[in-house]
């Protein structure tokens, strides 16, 4: 009797320590612990000048910068690939939402697209930090297309409006313009 | 010699039968600058009607299109009624591995729900500190494309606001809670003191007028006001919280009477005396 009730409750403690186990390995890490590979291999050029009643601090603008480069390492990344989670974490939900409308599963798209400098124009700021509307002019983007040995170069001007969410600068609605 | 010519053009043939044949670019029959969808739908001419792909490269991502064999080659149309961000794009049409170019500017059919975004900060105010709010405005339509705002030509606007001076929580934008901010009251300006003896129990009561602040507020509850009386020789004192703008204490009437004056942060009440009937 006490060998059969020593087994059961060996028998529990397994299945415990297995789904214990099996639970760590599906969840997922927080975001500090993930290295965003995409946005560290991303390198774009960004100038910014300042419009608004209120402006960014020395530190506040440094952050927009580096976000923002991680923006477009994602939108590009997007652009080639239509992977939406990838970029999750520089996406607002309503914007997440709207891309994810046209998910169906990941595609490998034939040409990609690289953009190598932008002009910020720092449209409005606000005055608790939370909001930014700017005008990106004069982005320079290269696209390559196959069979093409020289990339297509393009020059474009964009508004954008981010706002700071969870320690990143997010992607809230975009306008590209003529 | 003429058996192995034989040899050779059955080799040639061989291979040029196994050889895949490359189509030629389609024809776009209703081609245009700017497509419209899902409204749109693009006819195209080719020999080959099947195994074509076809994908509108947007801005932002590739969108998966339908098509289907029509008379002369194939249709091609939006099934999802889900707008995607305006601007250059490039259809795409893909056989095998061999890709296929258009370049267009592509439009929404319709904008969905238009979202007037009115960002307020800060959140809540006090008079004491200022009356003045950033308000920020941009309009998306519902599929994230920034829309000029009403009666504007530009994409965003700024100004600084004047609020009002009478404490409550304000919608910035009608029917949208999320769009509040508070209108606190600031510190008071005026301390009322009223003080009487009690005899069933033997001790004064003290208690604050209406205390409000300079716009005629009441002044937040659980204000802390300090009391302190004194006679002669010793000088004591009591805290209580403001319940509705007022705050009262009862002071043991050990002594024959009190001089007394209440104290919030830097206010203070003129000096009252309060005695036992004689």
């Amino acid at each position: 009797m006490k060998i059969l009730f020593g087994f059961i409750i060996l028998i529990i403690v397994t299945l415990f320590v297995l789904k214990g186990s099996m639970n760590e390995r599906k969840g997922e890490l927080p975001i500090f612990m993930r290295a965003d590979l995409i946005a560290e291999n991303h390198q774009t050029k960004i100038d910014v000048q300042l419009h608004s009643i209120y402006q960014p601090d020395s530190f506040q603008l440094a952050m927009l910068k580096k976000d923002y480069s991680n923006i477009w390492a994602h939108l590009n990344h997007l652009y080639q690939t239509n992977e939406v989670e990838a970029g999750k974490e520089y996406y607002t939900e309503d914007w997440f939402k709207q891309i994810t409308g046209h998910y169906r599963g990941k595609a490998s798209s034939p040409v990609s697209r690289k953009d190598l400098q932008h002009e910020l124009h720092i449209q409005n700021w606000s005055e608790d930090g939370l909001v930014c509307s700017l005008i990106d002019s004069n982005v320079v983007v290269h696209y390559r297309f196959p069979n093409e040995k020289q990339p297509r170069v393009e020059k474009m001007h964009l508004a954008m409006a981010l706002l700071l969410q969870g320690d990143h600068w997010r992607i809230d609605a975009m306008r590209v313009l003529k | 010699m003429t058996k192995k010519n034989v040899y050779y053009s059955m080799l040639f043939l061989f291979f040029l039968a196994c050889s895949k044949k490359e189509p030629a670019a389609p024809v776009w029959l209703n081609a245009t600058d700017t497509i419209t969808l899902p409204t749109d739908t693009l006819f195209f001419s080719s020999s080959i009607k099947k195994e074509w792909k076809a994908c509108l490269l947007s801005f932002v991502q590739p969108v998966h299109l339908e098509l289907k064999p029509g008379a002369e080659g194939f249709i091609i149309y939006l099934k999802e009624k889900t707008g995607i961000i305006e601007g250059p794009a490039q259809l795409v049409l893909q056989y095998n591995d061999i890709s296929f170019f258009y370049p267009i500017q592509f439009r929404n059919a319709s904008p969905g729900l238009i979202t007037e975004k009115d960002y307020r900060s800060p959140k809540t105010v006090n008079p004491d500190s200022s009356l003045h709010q950033h308000r920020m405005l941009y309009t998306t339509d519902q599929w994230r494309n920034l829309q000029l705002l009403r009666k504007s030509t530009a994409f965003f606007a700024e100004n600084i606001t004047d609020l009002t001076t009478q404490t409550g929580i304000y919608p910035a934008q009608k029917n949208n809670p999320v769009t509040a901010f508070y209108v606190q009251p600031g510190s008071v300006k005026n301390i009322q003191l009223y003080a009487s003896y009690q005899p069933s129990n033997n001790s004064y009561t003290v208690e604050t007028g209406q205390l409000k602040d300079a716009y005629n507020n009441t002044v937040a509850n659980g204000t802390n006001v300090v009391f302190s009386y004194w006679n002669k020789n010793i000088v004591y004192k009591m805290e209580a919280l403001t319940i509705n703008g007022k705050a009262s204490v009862k002071i043991p009437a050990a002594e024959k009477g009190y001089f007394i004056a209440a104290t919030i942060g830097q206010y203070s009440s003129p000096t009252i005396t309060v005695s036992k009937p004689s």
